[in-house]
């Protein structure tokens, strides 16, 4: 029984921009809303800019923080269907980065009615090497090693041991005191949230689709080849495909003017009936 | 790309990259020592990672860099050609001035590593023993319910709860009729058997909602929130009938119950009506239920 409230400072929204049309903006694994704020400059006059952070990352509340229900996507997607509920917010632009984009369109087919598009950064249904039909790039023992080197990483940050002790995440103050991080300092959320992202495989979602979408590529993707691109393409209806000249898996962040650009025209192009579809 | 590199003699590899793919700009032979490549043979210092650590790079340094323009000490893992793994940490930060780099300050870390490791496995191994306590420290061992003290705290978060919906909730205290006569009668061994297969015959008629505990010798408690269809005294009374039909190792067994029902009373106060109630319904001739609506 959440209020209003309680799901706004849980996944610490925040509203910017002067615009009418709301664009939810919805951080990857590993970071937080902050790595938005290149982006946000180049779009705040045009939109209603909501931003947060997942619950587990950022500056959400760790109480609100299940295990079991953050150890796969639909959990993540649930506090996206919670902020547009709360918002009561209509005709949304859902712009995901990397793992959010799947998430987002769990989203968008939770909601249909409150979305109007989604625009994908970066995106990958699945990061597995599934052969002979499909490349995600990594194999189940390079994300085993992923999960070992964040815990690696981990131990020198901390609450590496706290929640042992306190056998409960939200009872811990060193937690809170470092959420100001701009990247993922629980051991416990960031694992969970590794594991959902990496582990996972969301190749059938993409039929489903009903919304228009907007798949923006780099060059050169370490986490996210040319080839996933075209996959996500050819399978996802009502979808278009750019590839932005740039390498790298942060375009929002490297090159936003890009990105601004492509998302807005994508939205000058579709017909206000689509939008709703 | 200049190999004729000043730093040659530190002990600690020097990379300048571009910040774009990270392509090498500039190496000392340190780098190419550790990650066991020919002088200038490397283009991206992608190329000497484990597929693990470039997710490494791409979800957490990278962003990092771009925002705050430095990063310290990430653990990442090198790949020779012969496909060892060399832990490495790493320190970065971007120079804006003239064009963009990224600069980069590698050391090995296998003892790090090793400790680390060691850690991780202490405290696996913890996380794995104070889950087993808990669970120990919250069931009966002998029927496998949730004991007095989960009871307590359990019941207790559910009142919150209810108070705060305006719910009613019961509380069942049923206790087995002469149950000292039967372990008396047929030895401690069967009675034991009469208290497991009691608590399972309960286990089977509860809701999943409900709380179910043993909380004392023959006590058995159920917490249960009303909804609007159920009425507390017909879910005792099937229970009577269930334990009553039954006949544990010959024996035919019975059970009296005290349901108290309330819209904002406090656990004691349940606890305390429930057990009033469970004594007159003994007192009455047991096999039966003593209900407060």
């Amino acid at each position: 029984m959440l209020t209003n409230e309680d799901v706004l400072t849980r996944n610490n929204v925040k509203i910017v921009g002067t615009g009418e049309q709301v664009m939810l903006m919805a951080h990857g694994f590993g970071c937080n809303q902050q790595m938005w704020r290149f982006l946000i400059p180049e779009l705040y006059q045009q939109y209603k800019i909501v931003l947060f952070d997942y619950v587990g990352s950022g500056e959400s509340n760790l109480a609100a923080y299940s295990k079991q229900k953050y150890a796969n996507l639909e959990g993540y997607a649930q506090d996206i269907v919670d902020i547009c509920n709360t918002l009561d917010l209509r005709n949304v632009i859902l712009v995901g980065h990397s793992v959010s984009s799947i998430i987002s369109l769990i989203a968008a087919q939770q909601i249909p009615d409150r979305i109007s598009s989604l625009v994908m950064v970066c995106p990958s249904p699945c990061f597995l090497n599934l052969p002979p039909e499909y490349y995600g790039g990594f194999n189940q023992q390079d994300l085993s090693e992923l999960i070992d080197l964040m815990d690696k990483n981990y131990i020198g940050w901390a609450q590496y041991l706290a929640p042992l002790v306190t056998g409960n995440i939200e009872k811990n103050s060193i937690t809170d005191e470092l959420t100001d991080s701009f990247c993922s300092t629980n051991p416990v959320t960031a694992k969970s949230f590794a594991k959902a992202t990496f582990f996972s495989d969301y190749r059938a979602l993409l039929p489903k689709n009903t919304h228009p979408v907007l798949l923006l590529q780099s060059e050169n993707d370490a986490l996210a080849s040319l080839f996933i691109g075209q996959y996500m393409k050819t399978h996802t209806p009502h979808s278009s495909l750019h590839v932005i000249q740039a390498k790298g898996h942060c375009l929002h962040m490297t090159h936003p003017h890009e990105v601004a650009k492509r998302i807005q025209t994508f939205i000058d192009a579709i017909p206000l009936s689509d939008a709703t579809v | 790309m200049t190999c004729e590199y000043p730093l040659d003699n530190f002990p600690c590899g020097l990379v300048v990259t571009t910040v774009e793919e990270r392509r090498v700009l500039s190496a000392n032979q340190y780098f190419y020592l550790v990650s066991q490549r020919e002088p200038c043979s490397v283009e991206r210092i992608g190329n000497v990672l484990t597929p693990a650590s470039k997710i490494v790079v791409e979800s957490f340094i990278m962003p990092m860099l771009l925002h705050q323009g430095h990063c310290e000490e990430i653990q990442l893992t090198l790949e020779t050609p012969q496909l060892e793994r060399v832990p490495i940490l790493v320190n970065a930060k971007i120079v804006t001035a003239g064009s963009r780099s990224i600069y980069w300050v590698i050391t090995t870390a296998q003892q790090r590593d090793s400790l680390y490791q060691e850690l991780i496995n202490l405290r696996n191994d913890l996380e794995i023993r104070a889950e087993k306590l808990e669970v120990l420290s919250q069931t009966d061992e002998l029927t496998g319910l949730m004991n007095r003290r989960a009871f307590v705290l359990q019941a207790n978060a559910l009142i919150k709860q209810a108070n705060r919906l305006q719910n009613a909730y019961s509380f069942l205290m049923l206790d087995i009729d002469h149950f000292k006569d039967i372990n008396d009668q047929y030895g401690h061994d069967i009675g034991d058997e009469v208290l497991r297969k009691i608590a399972q015959l309960l286990k089977n008629n509860c809701r999943e909602s409900d709380i179910l505990a043993r909380i004392g010798g023959e006590e058995f408690a159920i917490f249960t929130m009303n909804s609007g269809n159920t009425v507390p005294a017909h879910f005792a009374e099937k229970l009577l009938a269930v334990i009553r039909t039954e006949k544990i190792h010959g024996i035919d067994v019975t059970v009296s119950i005290g349901v108290a029902t309330s819209l904002t009373g406090s656990f004691e106060e349940l606890y305390k009506a429930a057990d009033l109630l469970l004594y007159d319904a003994k007192h009455r001739g047991r096999d039966q239920c003593s209900s407060s609506d």
